[in-house]
């Protein structure tokens, strides 16, 4: 890609579009937090509640967010507003200049790729709600006067597994693709992404958005660590938020469609966490989460570095080989500690466990993403609210940021950041002990083994310290 | 106490407790209240240790090299030796400034992916002499770019104004020579 003066410029960026990464941690943080990390696990396993806590639903609705939400005329507004923005980025693609400035690159590997955790853990599953693609494909069921269920019913199992496969192919594109910030390669990723998505709506109906679009997956799983939630009705009113069940279940819950009507209620994000059942396929979805992040610090070490230059295979070969590892040893890891828990576990098959336990990785996973990119997001977000007034590069000035310049005084403390990273891989661990104990509390309960609350818990309370210590020292960048 | 019928929303009701026929009574075990005391005595010992040890090692360890002072007037002079490294390298020369000596020869780069230490406001110099027409892009803010023809040395030099890891990297083929990790 060329720069402005016209001097070719081979930008190859480290990550995303990112050419500067942080320092790495020093090594007496490692330690610390090592430390720190071991200590707390153990304390949780061994000294917490016996009995689940958290599984239990206590929702408080807001009536007056409710009685918003459900006027028609809000929610379309809201969701054409972020229609026309998504479209103002598409024509950036296809029309606009292959430079730096070009708003686009900014968007896809900033803006929603980081950008899209804090958004969730704030606004809980609104990128599900005023998604552009459900608004594209609303727009074409209502004009072509069809229902959305599609031709072909999604079956159950299916679950969120195409997700997973997608956010593999977004971790590609981010970590391993060359040139991946030059416009003919992204034009050929957003076709991709998009036709999947619509032709897949077409086919599978709206079920296909929440089973395979690999963007809203994450949001949703990090929405459900978020203070906020939306459903056709508050959980719990029909089994009553009481301990005892009175009365069997009479007929199945209403399913919402997103960006219809619908309840917000807050509640403790442990809570939502701790009793969220989450669909087939999540494990996946987590570990290729946690993998792609992982292979992005394990990039920047110095083994492989080196290895990159003395591996006989093409670098891009080599990288995609990288990264499908790492995301194999972290899934491996995963059902190795969930077969481990096996023998204390009744009632519960095998084959349901991961998916029962994935949601306990879930804040390691926010934690992780916060550490390593949330001096880029900071940076880079503000680089796209600046392109984003001269989309084509014609010298306009639509919203008025065109001039201004993006403060990158944040990158000058390094000690700071270097806290902050060490605070957040740490805060996303102590939350995931604490719904990996009360998780396996529910999976745990009749088993017939002395003790099997505690040593049953031992192979998932392993499996984070391990995830949790291999983030610190990948900081670190051996 | 019977077998559990209470059960969690999305968790299905256990499976009943398997009776034994000899007795007739439905063998379970209680649930334990807390843990056993051993194990109790245990996870404080090993949570006493961990902090003392994190204690120790955060308060033997040196705290980080500060920040140095960003407004000192780096010189960006090109020094004066003109003569073509022979072998990749890195020193610090009398003026203060980091010397990176960047040898690009038989597809191969020298220095291979080393880390370079530099203080902010420090003057960077790269030294290179390649055997084919390379670039040589250092992603600093402004980007620094050293086109290379074959065996003409060139040099080129930049202040270190932000801090972070910056990449020093060759584009045929596409190497990493070095990561600076400017403080």
């Amino acid at each position: 890609m060329r720069s402005d003066d016209g001097m070719i410029t081979m930008l190859v960026p480290l990550h995303g579009i990112a050419s500067r990464s942080d320092l790495p941690l020093p090594f007496p943080y490692v330690v610390v937090g090592a430390a720190i990390t071991l200590a707390v696990s153990f304390l949780v396993m061994l000294l917490a509640w016996r009995k689940p806590l958290l599984s239990r639903p206590r929702p408080h609705e807001i009536r007056w967010l409710t009685r918003t939400w459900s006027h028609a005329w809000v929610r379309w507004l809201l969701r054409l507003l972020v229609l026309a923005l998504y479209l103002l980025v598409a024509a950036a693609v296809f029309f606009g200049k292959d430079l730096l400035t070009n708003p686009a690159f900014w968007f896809v590997f900033s803006v929603v790729w980081v950008g899209l955790v804090p958004t969730s853990l704030l606004l809980g599953p609104i990128w599900r709600e005023l998604s552009p693609l459900r608004t594209l494909y609303d727009l074409i069921t209502a004009a072509a006067r069809l229902d959305g269920a599609g031709f072909v019913r999604l079956p159950r199992w299916v679950g969120v597994w195409p997700a997973a496969i997608g956010l593999f192919g977004f971790a590609f594109l981010e970590l391993v693709q060359p040139d991946r910030a030059t416009l003919p390669v992204l034009r050929v990723w957003v076709l991709a992404w998009f036709c999947t998505a619509i032709l897949g709506a077409v086919i599978f109906g709206r079920r296909w958005f929440s089973a395979a679009e690999p963007f809203e997956a994450y949001a949703t799983h990090v929405s459900k660590l978020s203070w906020l939630g939306f459903d056709a009705e508050l959980p719990g009113a029909r089994t009553g938020t009481s301990s005892k069940r009175r009365s069997p279940r009479r007929s199945p819950r209403p399913t919402r469609r997103p960006g219809g009507p619908g309840r917000l209620y807050a509640q403790n994000p442990l809570r939502m966490l701790g009793g969220w059942s989450a669909p087939r396929g999540s494990a996946a979805v987590v570990c290729a989460l946690l993998g792609s992040t992982a292979f992005d610090s394990f990039q920047n070490t110095s083994w492989w570095v080196r290895s990159v230059a003395a591996a006989g295979i093409h670098p891009t070969l080599f990288a995609a080989a990288g990264l499908l590892t790492m995301i194999a040893i972290v899934l491996a890891a995963f059902t190795i500690a969930c077969w481990a828990m096996r023998p204390f576990v009744t009632g519960v098959p095998f084959t349901d466990l991961p998916r029962r336990m994935a949601p306990s990785v879930v804040p390691i996973v926010i934690g992780y993403a916060f550490a390593h990119y949330f001096t880029a997001f900071v940076a880079q977000s503000q680089t796209f609210f600046i392109t984003i007034s001269d989309p084509f590069g014609l010298g306009w000035n639509l919203f008025g940021t065109a001039t201004l310049g993006a403060y990158t005084g944040l990158y000058n403390v390094p000690t700071a950041i270097a806290v902050l990273q060490v605070c957040f891989i740490l805060g996303g661990h102590v939350l995931g002990i604490v719904i990996a104990h009360e998780r396996s509390l529910v999976v745990l309960q009749g088993s017939t083994r002395p003790h099997a609350t505690i040593t049953g818990q031992l192979p998932m309370l392993v499996l984070m310290v391990f995830f949790t210590c291999s983030g610190l020292l990948l900081l670190f960048r051996p | 106490m019977g077998p559990s019928t209470v059960s969690f929303v999305g968790v299905p009701a256990p499976r009943p407790v398997r009776i034994d026929e000899r007795q007739f009574v439905p063998v379970t075990h209680p649930a334990p209240r807390t843990a056993p005391p051993i194990l109790r005595h245990v996870a404080v010992a090993v949570a006493a240790v961990t902090f003392v040890v994190a204690a120790a090692t955060g308060c033997s360890a040196n705290g980080n090299t500060a920040g140095s002072d960003p407004s000192t007037t780096a010189s960006a002079a090109l020094p004066t030796d003109t003569t073509p490294p022979t072998a990749g390298g890195v020193s610090t020369n009398t003026a203060g400034q980091v010397v990176i000596d960047i040898v690009l020869r038989d597809g191969k780069v020298e220095p291979n992916g080393t880390r370079i230490d530099v203080q902010r406001g420090q003057t960077v110099v790269l030294r290179v002499i390649s055997d084919h027409d390379d670039e040589v892009h250092v992603h600093v803010d402004p980007s620094v770019e050293l086109e290379v023809k074959a065996n003409v040395f060139q040099q080129a030099s930049f202040v270190a104004s932000e801090s972070g890891t910056f990449e020093v990297e060759a584009h045929h083929p596409q190497r990493t020579i070095a990561q600076l990790n400017i403080r």
